[in-house]
């Protein structure tokens, strides 16, 4: 056991390094905390009632600058505190979804590779139909159904999500099965339940996180059109797509009342997108030589 | 090939069926009833109740949806709740610029992100490459209703050079155009140079290259033809994301096309037009689907071969 141990942290520790060489991937890895202290942090840098949803009317659409870095909105709330604070829920979105869609589509994929047959077949063919909708319409669908506000929201693109991962999931398990240690496993009488978790699990892994990383990105991009289109996030929570929304009618003449929250979110997607690039190349040294 | 695809079309049918019950379902869950939506909530309560009970909203869903489905057949999608006309009216008078916006969107995206992607993976490391995945990896990371945004503001509020809102002359298609394929075109060129660098390093390419075939025609007969696969699979998944883009696209640009239609019928709770936008978009998702599937089957000596007599390279 502890042989085993050892090696894998050995097998990390060399995955670290190769990231830590990729110098575009530490680039984003940097923006990515400092994406991360700030929205921690968001609640000592601005109070959330007084900053970010206090409206000050005599002073409104001001531009950067005067002890607002970013500005003020047709409020006079202060956008950098708002964009600080909508940060919290596009990456509680993009990270809270991510997680639970693959969780579930693990259990899908990993049961439905792993038993083949008639269950795989129509798991499959229930799946091919939910991805016969377009990813972003089927949000619309399910949230124009269920209602806005945050909850909805995560349910309607968990929903969209499960489909893509448990296709992932399900033909690396298929890679997987065939090898022999898993066909050593299953001669050697070992539980199926236990091959799953104990082999398939951790070698499958590898994948999966780049998959999750960048679909956290993909999730921003969804989750702030959704709220764009006011299906999302309603007014006047702090959120980026919504605040893109109402500033729009503004931003002829006060472009950064759109400026800041967009590049918030592409800052955002950016930096996990160089991450995802950077840990497929440090888990699959082949693709780069 | 025919039967490759009559047998492709045949498979379709099941996947529409089952994408429209999935539509029909989840839509069946927005609170509201008919009959207050289309009478106002003045009427009285007996004209909605007795609405309601003539349009079948009191039946249970799998009676409901087996009722739509069977005029479905026969081509009747039912009429809005707001204009009492029938769904495909609206839909059809708005659909060719939906089209045209998709379209445009993905032809653009192919011609920008392929050829790049080509040439940046030849020249691997070069500042060209650099400058080329830097850029794609911005563009991939960029909403496309920021990017509609700003463009708008740029070109539009700032030089005055193009038209900002409407669909009234061909200038009007290039802002939502470019904004739609730009974060397409660096999806493709990410894809097109990580799979070329893969064929470039396979032993195919390493035995023509030590046979003497010249650089440009490894480029052209070995690493192309088997590097466009994974390309093509995705156009079709992209022409999906165009078309829920659009959505999107058309809201920001104030276009009248089938995604500001669905965000209206939408808003209005016009049940019968959403789920007839929404599966009329699917459908066209899944013909581009089936097209790139039988282009696949075409370029795929593999796939041809099944169904070809004697067919090889």
């Amino acid at each position: 056991m502890k042989a085993v141990t050892k090696k894998k942290n050995g097998k990390n520790s060399e995955i670290w390094r190769r990231f830590k060489k990729n110098k575009t991937a530490m680039v984003g890895l940097a923006i990515l905390a400092v994406f991360l202290v700030l929205i921690i942090f968001a609640d000592l840098i601005a109070d959330y009632e007084e900053v970010a949803l206090g409206q000050h009317l005599d002073n409104t659409l001001q531009p950067p600058g005067n002890g607002h870095i970013f500005g003020t909105d047709e409020y006079g709330r202060d956008i950098f505190a708002r964009v600080i604070h909508g940060g919290r829920y596009s990456l509680l979105l993009g990270i809270g979804t991510t997680a639970v869609s693959i969780i579930i589509a693990s259990i899908i994929g990993a049961l439905t590779a792993y038993y083949g047959g008639w269950i795989d077949s129509v798991v499959m063919r229930i799946l091919d139909m939910v991805m016969g909708i377009p990813l972003l319409l089927l949000a619309i669908c399910i949230s124009s159904a269920l209602g806005g506000g945050l909850r909805n929201l995560a349910i309607a693109i968990s929903i969209s999500l499960v489909p893509q991962f448990t296709r992932v999931i399900r033909s690396v398990v298929l890679n997987i099965s065939g090898v022999d240690y898993i066909e050593a496993a299953k001669a050697y009488g070992t539980s199926d339940w236990k091959i799953i978790v104990s082999q398939i699990i951790p070698n499958a892994m590898g994948p999966i996180i780049v998959q999750a990383t960048m679909s956290v990105a993909n999730v921003i991009l969804s989750a702030t059109a959704l709220s764009y289109l006011g299906l999302g996030m309603q007014p006047p929570t702090p959120e980026w797509g919504s605040m893109l929304s109402d500033g729009k009618e503004f931003m002829r003449y006060s472009p950064y009342v759109v400026l800041f929250p967009g590049l918030a979110i592409v800052l955002s997607a950016l930096s996990l997108n160089l991450v995802g690039d950077g840990l497929r190349d440090a888990l699959d040294p082949k693709l780069k030589d | 090939m025919i039967r490759y695809i009559v047998k492709r079309i045949l498979l379709m049918i099941p996947v529409l069926i089952g994408v429209s019950f999935i539509v029909f379902t989840i839509i069946s869950l927005t609170p509201g009833d008919p009959g207050t939506i289309i009478l106002g909530t003045d009427a009285p309560l007996e004209e909605i109740e007795a609405l309601n009970e003539e349009l079948g909203y009191y039946d249970p869903l799998p009676v409901k949806y087996g009722r739509w489905l069977l005029s479905a057949v026969t081509g009747d999608f039912g009429e809005s709740y707001r204009t009492g006309k029938p769904v495909f009216d609206e839909i059809f008078a708005r659909f060719p610029n939906t089209l045209k916006l998709a379209t445009i969107a993905i032809i653009l995206s192919i011609i920008i992100g392929v050829p790049i992607g080509i040439i940046s993976a030849v020249k691997q490391y070069s500042p060209l490459d650099y400058a080329g995945t830097v850029t794609a990896l911005f563009f991939a990371s960029v909403p496309q209703f920021w990017l509609g945004l700003m463009s708008l503001l740029i070109f539009a509020v700032e030089l005055k050079v193009l038209p900002s809102t409407g669909n009234a002359t061909w200038k009007h298609y290039i802002l939502p155009t470019l904004a739609m394929a730009l974060p397409c075109a660096a999806k493709n060129l990410r894809l097109t140079r990580s799979t070329m660098l893969e064929v470039i390093r396979t032993d195919y390419v390493r035995t023509a290259r030590a046979k003497g075939v010249s650089r440009k025609s490894i480029i052209w007969k070995h690493e192309l033809p088997n590097a466009l696969m994974p390309i093509i699979t995705n156009i079709g998944i992209n022409f999906g994301t165009l078309l829920g883009g659009t959505v999107v696209i058309e809201s920001v640009f104030g276009m009248q096309g089938v995604g500001t239609l669905t965000m209206t019928s939408i808003r209005q709770k016009d049940i019968p037009q959403v789920v007839a936008s929404i599966v009329f978009l699917a459908l066209i998702y899944s013909v581009m689907m089936l097209i790139v599937d039988i282009a696949y089957a075409y370029i795929d000596p593999r796939v041809k071969s099944k169904y070809v007599k004697g067919a090889s390279r």
